[in-house]
């Protein structure tokens, strides 16, 4: 049973509507990016210096910066750390054209979010921006429950309709970071990064086949889909309709 | 020029200081001389003196000897000095005192060097020396000094105009070459005589050489790297294009201009894995510090490349098999050693065919103890030829240039595992190929008695 496919444009994000800062002074990119964000249904401000973003930024009404790490005026990494000196919550997705391991600890030093290098595909800056926005804030809970999904954080145990389903401690791992982001697109790159810590662009079908794994345990013979593909782009993880 | 006076002078001091000690040997000689004489002819009885006053002063062509025998009351009864010096003591030593000469009386009186000596009869000898041998000595040496010290100097002026000259045409040619490589011709060198003796500015100038050859080589490097890269570029976007073309005629079915744009982003997706992957390497080599850098156990990171590959493996039939000894920690980036490892094991999986066998091996070398990180495939392996180039800079294999992927993965690699001081390996499997990361430089400073922990 082949994994079921859909297309991006069948998964508009449910935080549309946010209210994005985007503080990126090439003008080129920024088009692309206010383009591809509002086509996606976010508003969406610019600022093409630093100084003017940081201004903006701290009107406080923004639910996201998209920030980059080189900027005229007050780089990136000022820009942030000036906000959080002034307990500005807001989450932060910086850009860099530099993918030094030294810089990316940099950035999320200074208190960024999450960090993607130039160049980057559109798609994946969307299902970034947008567990960026859906992240919970600090919920202790100890059972995830998508549908007729359950996940018990403390006994490690998961199971669909009451039945137990096995999962080894990596796949409950994945299974877990799904159910974080229900009905959510999720990349490769993000799953590598945040469930195997792993920040590498594999040439073999990795990530499809440990979701192919998961999903034989989850969507069982029989069972409605849980797990769907989403081409060119990632996975979702929803309810069965 | 500062050198030339600076030659002058101290050949005039050395001079100075010749006619300094020439003219206190000579006067202490001739004060020798004179006691001795006067001592001698003390001893004779008075007519003997007077006959060898005579033949002394008589027998003095020069007139430069005084000789004379006064009474106890001055008065002068032989010889050629006008009267006993009242100033001269009568000791048998020699004073310098003001006298005048019988037999030259024009001369006046000059400064003499006299002694006197009481002889046994009461009367009083008075022996002596003229300073003429001062004058004759000074004439010597300021003859000397214009026949020797005066064309030295003139020549030590020459040879510095002439060795200042020369370091600054010299200098200029260094200058003209160094601008010209300044503005972009590298292929210049600074100018080197092919003969004699290197000086300073010789070994300067090859030093700066070897730094332009090495330059030269690297920008060579790139450049044929440039050329390899827009190579590899134009390939996946040359078929981008062909699709959107046909994507723009627009007479495709809805679902074949899915498919159609699908492969032309999957296109530039190759190509910006590509641009990528070559922005990586040069950061990675370019970076001496690394803030990620820690001590930990590289079990850990073949562990979860174990099991993040191993159902790889599987859905490929093929058997993924791998060994954890007991190594010593390593310092390295978590991140990046995954990365690096990651690579080898993602490459050998797609390139072992289905049934095929890939090992990951952490262990121990034999021997020495450094640690080695193997992964060995039974795929098709890589030329002997190109074994020794898959790790340099950019270099890309041929077995994986016409396969999907930036192809750069082993440069990657490599850039990783130096920047670890990992010595990058790489062998036969018969068939297949093994990569081997060493960490020598660790073994060397841990010794093998720690490494065999």
């Amino acid at each position: 049973m082949d994994i079921e496919t859909f297309d991006e444009q069948g998964w508009p994000p449910v935080t549309s509507k946010a209210h994005i800062l985007l503080i990126e002074d090439d003008k080129e990119t920024a088009e692309e990016i206010i383009r591809d964000l509002s086509d996606r249904g976010y508003m969406i401000s610019h600022a093409d210096n630093g100084r003017l973003g940081l201004d903006r930024a701290r009107e406080g009404r923004f639910d996201l910066l998209i920030l980059d790490r080189m900027l005229p005026e007050l780089d990136g990494l000022s820009v942030i750390g000036q906000l959080r000196a002034e307990e500005v919550r807001v989450p932060v997705l910086f850009l860099s054209a530099l993918n030094d391991v030294d810089e990316r600890v940099r950035g999320l030093k200074a208190g960024g979010d999450d960090y993607l290098t130039k160049p980057f595909v559109l798609s994946e800056l969307s299902a970034r921006v947008e567990a960026l926005l859906r992240r919970p804030a600090e919920v202790r809970t100890t059972r995830l429950r998508v549908g007729p999904l359950e996940l018990d954080l403390i006994s490690r145990e998961a199971s669909r309709d009451g039945r137990p389903v096995e999962l080894l401690p990596r796949e409950f791992k994945l299974l877990e970071y799904l159910m974080r982001h229900p009905a959510q697109v999720i990349t490769r790159a993000m799953l590598l990064e945040d469930v195997w810590n792993y920040r590498f662009s594999p040439q073999t079908n990795l990530v499809d086949v440990h979701i192919g794994k998961l999903r034989r345990k989850v969507d069982a013979p029989g069972d409605f889909p849980m797990i769907y593909n989403i081409r060119n782009v990632g996975f979702v993880l929803r309810e069965p309709q | 020029m500062v050198f030339a006076c600076f030659f002058a002078g101290s050949s005039l001091l050395l001079f100075a200081f010749i006619y300094w000690r020439a003219t206190v040997f000579e006067t202490n000689r001739i004060d020798a001389l004179i006691t001795e004489d006067a001592r001698t002819l003390a001893n004779e009885d008075q007519d003997a003196i007077l006959a060898l006053i005579n033949t002394h002063v008589t027998g003095d062509f020069h007139r430069v000897g005084y000789a004379a025998l006064f009474a106890p009351d001055g008065h002068r009864i032989a010889g050629n000095l006008e009267e006993a010096p009242p100033d001269l003591p009568v000791d048998g030593k020699v004073h310098v005192v003001r006298a005048t000469r019988t037999d030259l009386p024009a001369m006046g009186a000059i400064d003499v060097r006299l002694a006197a000596l009481r002889i046994p009869n009461g009367n009083i000898l008075v022996i002596g020396r003229n300073g003429q041998y001062m004058v004759i000595l000074r004439e010597v040496v300021v003859h000397a000094l214009t026949m020797g010290a005066i064309p030295a100097m003139g020549l030590a002026l020459a040879a510095g105009v002439f060795l200042a000259w020369r370091t600054q045409q010299r200098l200029k040619a260094v200058h003209r070459a160094a601008e010209r490589i300044m503005s972009g011709h590298l292929q210049e060198r600074l100018p080197i005589p092919g003969t004699g003796p290197q000086d300073e500015l010789d070994r300067l100038s090859i030093l700066f050489n070897g730094i332009l050859d090495e330059t030269e080589r690297l920008m060579g490097e790139i450049k044929a790297t440039g050329d390899e890269i827009a190579h590899d570029l134009r390939t996946p976007l040359t078929r981008v294009r062909a699709r959107l073309e046909r994507t723009q005629k627009g007479d495709m079915a809805p679902e074949e201009t899915r498919e159609t744009v699908g492969k032309a982003i999957g296109g530039l997706d190759q190509a910006l894995a590509i641009i990528t992957a070559l922005l990586r390497i040069r950061e990675l080599e370019n970076s001496k510090r690394r803030l990620g850098f820690a001590t930990m156990d590289p079990a850990e990171v073949i562990l979860l490349l174990e099991e993040l590959y191993q159902p790889v493996a599987e859905a490929k039939d093929i058997a993924f098999t791998v060994t954890v000894s007991p190594v010593p920690p390593l310092f390295a980036d978590r991140d990046l050693l995954m990365e690096a490892v990651g690579n080898l094991v993602d490459n050998a999986l797609k390139f072992t065919p289905p049934g095929g066998r890939v090992s990951l091996t952490l262990t121990p070398r034999e021997g020495d103890g450094a640690t080695v990180i193997r992964v060995a495939d039974s795929g098709p392996g890589i030329a002997p030829h190109e074994r020794d180039l898959v790790f340099s800079r950019f270099y890309r294999s041929d077995r994986t240039r016409h396969l999907e992927g930036t192809g750069l993965g082993l440069s990657l690699v490599a850039a990783i595992a130096r920047l670890h001081g990992l010595s990058p390996r790489i062998g036969d499997n018969a068939p297949g190929c093994v990569v081997e990361l060493v960490a020598e430089e660790a073994a060397k400073t841990l010794g093998p008695a720690s490494a065999t922990i």
